[in-house]
């Protein structure tokens, strides 16, 4: 079993979800919580890793995390959200042998989607804590308080990560 | 996927969020394991453990196979295979594998593709049911400790596997699931009708006595942590180390050790002899339209309804390049070469693993068998 951390057990303040009010859902039971959670998980785990063989790892890793005190958990989609966090944050701090270096063909989705221009690619080229602010402001559409709260840093902090972020983007684009 | 030129203004917060959102949209969600399999950590056929394979494109051949013989095979990349020769001029050589035959597994004629007999033996690195039960006990085991150290702190806990949990198995179609090239629904859950069980309990609880519910089984807010990252005053925690004793740390890695894995798939995808049946594989591909090198480039690049489409021809190419073959050759040969170099780490960890069970028998209050 994947260890859990206080910081993913411990309950967080309602957040609202891209999907929708996650804190209003109360799942009947964790089937339904797995199924309805699932693609969601994994799509801000591949966003986040911009690899989706690792982002099958987090999601899958964070729902083992929930699934023996899901009964105490309030806040299911909370709580995956910032276990999937953790869990890419952790990724290179614990050197796990599962991380895979990011290649063009990692960040590359199939089809020719309009909307995806060249700052898939960069943002997917972020420092790790940089391009987890991003995605948890811009995909997530948190503010700026509650990504501080999924990251466990000071809302100063995460402003600047944003801020570097955004400012490296378009550097990078010069 | 066509990559469009960006110049950055004061939009570029709105550039990514457009761009997250086209990533997200674009990317194939894969089937999410069974949920039985969440709990049962060791089981054979976990993602976590598949995932972490860095030849992972090798299942693919062998999936390919499995489909060609109808046989229920393993996850685990370890397989031993033979490949019976065809006689047929052109077909795959004869691989010299030292693996015996097993006749009662051969594949009629007819089946598969022309007259080819795949046969698939049990693979080295696959569990008899006994070991996939063994994979219960000891879960259930794990368990029943988190409950009675749960009652012993106040609380109920209903354990989530039992020594009745069905033991985890691997569909006869999970190569096709692993690639989303099926929709097959989930297998049953057994496990939410307990958690609601747990849930009723908690909900009853006072909101501090909830505190300390979660405290309790997963340790407190500034607890010390175990060098595997367990509070180590949690049920979870204490749990673990009835279980698996002075090795709780070293539980799941030793079930990779014993896959012997990342080893052997490293050593097998840089072999010459593998390398050229890739390359002859690749040029069967394009003949037929599809235009890859690498195996691994056919399942990382393709997507979900490009790989259904090319399957059937990757099933073909595999087995008239002799990749499957080559693949059964080296793959025996190698691990038997890590076998021998990780003798002692090897032994060492079926001990712990032994050791393990034997604790979680008497847990159970089972006997030896």
């Amino acid at each position: 079993m994947v260890p859990i951390s206080d910081s993913e057990a411990a309950p967080v303040e309602p957040i609202s979800d891209r999907a929708g009010a996650d804190q209003e859902l109360r799942y009947p039971d964790f089937e339904t919580a797995y199924r309805q959670r699932w693609a969601p998980t994994f799509r801000l785990a591949y966003l986040m890793t911009g690899n989706r063989e690792l982002a099958e790892e987090v999601a899958q890793d964070a729902f083992i995390g929930l699934v023996r005190h899901f009964h105490t958990v309030d806040n299911p989609a909370a709580y995956l959200r910032r276990s999937v966090v953790n869990r890419v944050i952790g990724l290179n701090r614990r050197a796990r042998a599962i991380h895979i270096p990011l290649s063009d063909n990692d960040v590359a989705v199939a089809g020719d989607v309009p909307e995806l221009d060249e700052t898939w690619p960069r943002l997917a080229r972020l420092p790790e804590r940089q391009r987890v602010a991003l995605v948890l402001r811009f995909y997530e559409d948190l503010d700026f308080r509650q990504v501080a709260q999924v990251m466990g840093c000071r809302t100063g902090t995460v402003r600047s990560l944003v801020h570097r972020g955004l400012q490296r983007l378009r550097s990078d684009s010069k | 996927m066509t990559i469009r030129p960006t110049h950055y203004g004061d939009d570029t917060s709105e550039r990514v969020r457009r761009s997250l959102a086209a990533a997200a949209s674009a990317v194939d969600v894969p089937e999410p394991p069974a949920v039985a399999d969440l709990l049962t950590p060791l089981a054979p056929h976990r993602i976590s453990e598949r995932k972490r394979l860095p030849a992972r494109w090798l299942l693919g051949v062998a999936a390919a196979a499995a489909l060609i013989g109808g046989a229920v095979y393993s996850a685990a990349p370890n397989i031993d295979v033979h490949v019976a020769p065809s006689g047929r001029p052109g077909a795959a050589p004869a691989p010299t594998s030292n693996v015996p035959a097993n006749p009662a597994r051969n594949v009629p004629e007819g089946r598969g593709i022309g007259p080819d007999k795949v046969e698939i033996t049990a693979p080295a690195g696959r569990r008899s049911p006994q070991a996939l039960r063994n994979l219960v006990t000891v879960a259930a085991a794990e368990e029943k400790e988190i409950a009675r150290c749960m009652a012993a702190r106040g609380f109920t806990y209903t354990p989530l596997v039992t020594v009745d949990t069905p033991p985890p198995t691997e569909p006869p179609n999970a190569g096709a699931q692993r690639y989303n090239l099926l929709s097959d629904p989930l297998p049953a859950d057994p496990v939410s009708p307990l958690l609601a069980t747990n849930r009723r309990h908690y909900d009853q609880l006072s909101k501090e006595r909830q505190r300390q519910y979660g405290a309790a089984l997963t340790g407190g807010e500034n607890a010390s942590r175990s060098p595997s990252g367990f509070a180590t005053g949690s049920c979870i925690y204490q749990a673990r180390v009835a279980v698996y004793g002075p090795s709780e740390g070293s539980a799941e890695g030793d079930q990779q050790l014993l896959k012997l894995e990342p080893d052997v798939g490293d050593r097998v995808v840089r072999d010459p002899a593998w390398l050229a049946a890739q390359s002859r594989w690749s040029t069967c591909m394009r003949k037929r339209g599809v235009n890859v090198a690498t195996v691994k480039q056919l399942f990382d690049e393709l997507s979900s309804s490009e790989l259904k489409s090319a399957f059937p021809h990757h099933r073909t190419c595999t087995v008239d390049s002799g990749l499957w073959s080559v693949t059964a050759t080296v793959q025996t040969h190698y691990a038997a070469q890590v076998r021998r170099e990780k003798a002692t780490a090897l032994a060492a960890a079926e001990r712990r693993q032994q050791e393990s069970l034997t604790r979680a028998r008497r847990i159970l209050g089972q006997k030896e068998p």
